[in-house]
Formats: C-alpha cells, structure tokens, sequence
C-alpha cells in the first residue's frame, strides 16, 4: 500500500494511463463493440496490453470478459472497433491464423488423444521437422511436470494434471499472447493458491504476455501486473492491483476489490452529507457540490476509540454501536451499527486485548486524507 | 409377517421364470431343433446333428439371395450413415426448431406397411425400375433416421470447445472434423452402422414391396416357408438370430454413455 494514498476522486470511465505511448503495445483494443442480438456484450472497450505483461480481465460474471477474451482469441467477431496485435488488424482473422492461444476454462483437451499428442497436436499442425517436435514437446512436458503422465489420457488425470496439459498444449505454440479463461477455477482452494504463484512462474520463464480471465479479485490481485476491471461490458479503470485498492474510480471497483465502507450522502464543500448523520468531513477534490456520492473508508484505515479517547488531529469520527466482532483468518473485524443500520460498517485490527463487547457505544476513527470520496454514478 | 414376505418372494419368482419362459422359449425350441438329426422339424428328437447347417451353405438359393441382402444391407448401411451423421451434426448444431427436429425420427415410427406401400406408389409414379437400387433406398429412408437419432445422443455430450481448441491450435475446420470431431463421435457413428446393417439384413415388409423381381434373404425364406417349417429353416434362423445379437450387443457396447469406452475402442483401433 503507498505511504501516501491521495485522495482523488476519478472521474473518467476508463482511466488514464501515464505510461501510455513509452511502452510496447502487444495487444491494442480499440473501442470493440460486440453485441449478441439486442444484447451489448461489450461496450465501447479500449485497452492496451504490453510485452510481457500479465493482464487481467477482471468482473463479476456476465460481465463481458470472457466474450472480450474470444474477441481475441477470434472465437467471436466484433461487432465494431478493432483489435490490433503488433499493429495489424485481427478483425476477421481466423483463430487459427492468430498469433494467439488459448487456455479454454473447461481445458478443451482432445479425449482420444494421449497427453502426449494434446500437447504436441499445435506443433504437428505448424508442420515442424520431427525433432524439433520432440524436442519441444519434452521441454515443455517438463516444465509443467507432466513427463511421468505423458502416455495417458486425459480421463485418467485429475483436475489439476489436466489443467497443466492444457498450459502446456497452447504454451508449446511459443504465442506471442497467451489467453486464459478462469484458469484456476475448477481447482480447489489449496491447488488454486499454488497455481497461481505457479503460473506467474512460468509466465517468467517463456517470456509470453498472458491475459488471464477471472472473476476472483484475489486470484488477479496476486497475479497479474495490471487489471482492467469491466462491470456491464464496459471497463470502468484499468490499473495495477495497488492503485485498483488504493484509487479505485468508483464505487462498484472500490467494492469489488477488497472491503470497503461507504457512506452514501451529497457532496458538500467540506465533506459529504449523509442523512441521519451530518457531514462527514473529507476531501472533496473537484467534484461538485450537490452531487451523490459517498464517503469510502477501507476497515483497516479505521480504528475504534478506547472509552473516552479523542480522535487525533486530522481525523473523522462517528458514534457507533458494537454488533459484534468475528475473526476471519487472522484478522479481527469489528461490526458496527451506525444510525440503526445494522452491519453498516466494519473495522479490521482491534487489539485482541482491547476488544470491544457486543452492544458497547464505540466511537470509530480514521484519517480524513486515507478516505476516499466516490461518485454514486 | 417374515413367512408371508417369503412367500411373496416366492412368487415373484416364479411369476418371472414363466415370464422369462414365455420369452425365451420359442427361441430355445428353434435353436434345438435346428440341430436335431430329422427329416420333419415337428417330429421327436432323433440325435444332434449339424447337417442342416451343412444343407443351408449348400443350397444356391439362399446363398445367392444372402448376398443380395448382403449388399444391400452395406449400401444402405453407408449412405444412411453419412447422411445420417450430417444430419445429426446439422440438426444439434443449427436447428432451433423442435418441429424439424421430430420430423427426422417420424420414420422410424411409420408402420413399414405404410413405408412399403408409399415408396411402391413412389417409384412407379416416377418410374424407377424395382430391384436391388430400389431396396437399397427404401432401406436408406428409415435407415438416415436410425443413424441421426444414434450419431445424436453422442453429439448430446460433445464439448464444442475442443473443436475450438483445435483451430486455436492452428488447424482449420476440415482439418479439426477430420482430427477432432469425427474421432469423438465414431463409436456413435459406427454403432448406429451396426444397427442399420442388422435392420436392413432382416428387414422384410418393405424390401417386399420394391424388390420387384429381387429376391433378398428374408424374402427367400418366406417363399421356403409356404411348403412348411424345415429343418433347414431352423438353421438359418438360428444363425440370424446369432448375427444380429452379435452386431447389437457390440452396438450397445461401442455406444456405451461413458468416455472409457471410447477411448478403449480407439486404443484396440489403434493397435
């Protein structure tokens, strides 16, 4: 998290990028538009994705992502707009003159094939010299540590194995993209949080610019070097992981990535009012008075008072009532009632010592520069 | 109460051995009887013999009359299971009608008298000369609609993202037909050959009606039938009946739901 996080309240639908212009684009989307029937799957989507990056598509489901990565992959055409690789046109290429390969969410591998011929079918298709096949085809069979299984088939392996085939089937191909659809979502828990460090790996290691899809924050939040958030087929900020947290656009990205509070009210010239509860003082930038919005506070930027403590210098506070405390994982989480409304506010990190008691009147505190103020549209 | 349940048990039992019996019995009969050593079929048993299997290799009209149904029943076999297929492949794929989609199976339902009947008046109207062409269609209008509802329950379970996985990997679609699509339903394909081969070999009603001049097996067997049962007879259709059951349990062997099965098959293919 930086030291120093800046209150801004952003207003652009898709976030500007400093970087742009000094980085190579291997991927650029360009206003794509793709409509099913009256549906707009996509709307008006731009984004740029470098060399060797790790990207992520990252929504909630029916959101658009998956759609955006098939545009890609050329299982869909575009409806309008264009999708440029290294500067030439992908519109009405077929996938399998695309430069691209993609890892399927159902892994896509051929049953009556042996692991062996999965993986080596792209190369065979290139038409390769034989040795050149095998001798790729051993590498990357290593690499994902499937040597032992490469005589079996795709029924006799478990989910995990068969996720590793599938990797190794579209990395073989050397792309200059590589596509995944939820990759890790058919894994369980434990195997989803190795995979994830594992692919980062490997990613490492071929030099290959992947774009992930998932719908889990945490998964892409752990992996990937940039997000592009998309809600309703549109991308409401692209960012990396800490300025997605740290400076979210919006309400719907400050509530899908990570715990958020959010106190809906107008915005006023000090701070914002929010009924039942006067006005929140906070730093209001440049958006207008007048207009919805909200105060978001992250849990772990707030803290309770100890009875009869006062809040600091530069800081907010609000008179609430203790509905309980929870431990999730390693944390504490106080929940908070504020004006009757139950579970309107939680607070991360009580001391274990100190913790309050159900019912207790509480004063919660936080820095007014670490609020954040949100537009309501 | 015990006793009772017992007693029920019992019955059941026996309610089901006659079941069973009233089944499989005739069938028992026929199979003995072809190999009893006697003149008259009807009359006791006179000792086992396989003489009658003998006399059937060597009587010129029934293996003539075998090879014609042979043939048919291969050609018919063929075109039924590539139009089949493509129609099942058609109608999974592109059809959003559920009127075209039952209108496919409505022959297998027509009474084969109907069938018989309507290709007769068919192929006079359009004066198509009767004889082992015309049988070989006849047989091949129910025989698309066997094979599309077989190839159909196989492509129910097909994930389409391996055909997609193939032209990602750089195939192009004749290519991934050929490579992906075809290997994953050939146990589909190839059982509903050997359904249509079995119906076709027996099939009598409608090969009657257009055979004209033709004599196919089961045609032939009917005509030795009017001077009374023969031993003879008794072989033939014991070796029918072994046939057909041999082609129909493979059938319901290679089309089995499970995936094992198919890549069993492909392996014994493979080897």
């Amino acid at each position: 998290m930086s030291v120093e996080p800046p209150v801004r309240a952003a207003v652009s639908r898709v976030a500007t990028d400093p970087d742009a212009g000094t980085q190579t684009h291997v991927i650029s989307i360009q206003h794509v538009v793709k409509e099913f029937g009256p549906v707009r799957a996509l709307d008006d989507v731009s984004i740029d994705i470098r060399e060797n990056e790790f990207f992520a598509l990252l929504g909630p489901s029916g959101c658009g992502k998956t759609t955006l990565l098939r545009c890609i992959g050329g299982f869909e055409e575009v409806t309008a707009g264009r999708i440029m690789l290294d500067d030439r046109d992908l519109v009405g290429t077929r996938p399998y003159a695309r430069p691209v390969n993609m890892m399927f969410q159902s892994y896509a591998l051929f049953p009556h094939m042996r692991v062996r011929d999965n993986v080596a079918y792209g190369l065979r298709a290139e038409k390769l010299p034989k040795d050149e096949i095998e001798a790729r085809l051993d590498d990357v069979l290593r690499r994902v540590d499937l040597e032992q299984l490469a005589d079996r088939r795709p029924n006799q392996l478990s989910g995990g194995q068969r996720q590793r085939v599938a990797l190794a089937r579209a990395i073989v191909k050397r792309p200059r993209v590589l596509l995944l659809d939820e990759p890790l979502a058919a894994l369980d828990r434990k195997l989803r949080q190795e995979m994830q460090i594992e692919l980062k790996r490997l990613q490492h290691e071929v030099g290959v610019t992947f774009v992930v899809v998932t719908h889990d924050q945490e998964e892409a939040m752990t992996m990937a070097d940039r997000i592009a958030v998309i809600d309703e087929g549109r991308v409401l900020q692209i960012a990396t992981p800490s300025e997605l947290y740290d400076r979210p656009s919006g309400h719907f990205v400050a509530a899908f990535i990570g715990k958020m509070n959010f106190l809906a009210g107008t915005v006023e010239g000090a701070g914002v009012h929010v009924p039942g509860i006067g006005t929140v003082p906070a730093e209001v930038d440049s958006i207008p008075a007048g207009t919805e919005g909200y105060v978001a506070v992250r849990p772990e930027a707030a803290k309770l008072l100890r009875p009869g403590e006062e809040p600091a210098a530069g800081e907010a506070t609000l008179d609430a009532v203790v509905e309980g405390v929870a431990f999730v994982g390693s944390q504490v989480h106080a929940y908070l009632e504020l004006q009757g409304n139950r579970g309107s506010f939680v607070v991360t990190g009580p001391r274990r010592d100190e913790l309050p008691a159900a019912g207790e009147r509480r004063r919660v505190a936080w820095r007014i520069a670490e609020a954040l103020v949100l537009r309501r549209s | 109460m015990s006793k009772g349940r017992a007693g029920a048990t019992r019955w059941l039992k026996v309610h089901m051995g006659i079941l069973f019996a009233f089944l499989y019995l005739p069938l028992v009969v026929l199979v003995v009887l072809s190999f009893n050593d006697a003149r008259r079929s009807v009359v006791s048993w006179q000792g086992f013999s396989t003489r009658w299997y003998g006399e059937v290799f060597d009587d010129p009209q029934i293996l003539a009359s075998l090879g014609t149904t042979l043939v048919i029943a291969a050609v018919a076999t063929g075109l039924s299971v590539v139009f089949g297929t493509l129609l099942a492949l058609g109608l999974e794929r592109h059809t959003r009608s559920s009127v075209l989609d039952s209108a496919v199976y409505f022959p297998i339902l027509v009474p084969d008298i109907v069938t018989g009947i309507a290709l007769l008046s068919f192929y006079s109207l359009i004066q198509f000369t009767l004889g082992t062409r015309s049988i070989m269609i006849a047989h091949s209008v129910w025989g698309i609609a066997f094979a599309a509802a077989i190839v159909r329950t196989r492509l129910r379970g097909f994930d389409r993202s391996i055909e997609e996985a193939s032209l990602d990997l750089g195939v192009k679609e004749i290519g991934t037909f050929l490579r992906i699509t075809l290997p994953v339903i050939l146990p589909g394909i190839i059982s509903a050959a050997l359904v249509v081969f079995t119906l076709s070999v027996d099939e009598f009603v409608i090969a009657y009606f257009t055979a004209g001049r033709t004599v196919t097996f089961p045609i032939q067997v009917y005509s030795m039938i009017r001077f009374g049962v023969t031993p003879e007879i008794n072989a033939v259709a014991t070796l029918m009946l072994a046939f057909s059951m041999l082609l129909i349990v493979l059938a319901l062997y290679l089309n089995r739901p499970r995936q094992s099965a198919q890549a069993t098959f492909l392996e014994e293919v493979a080897a």
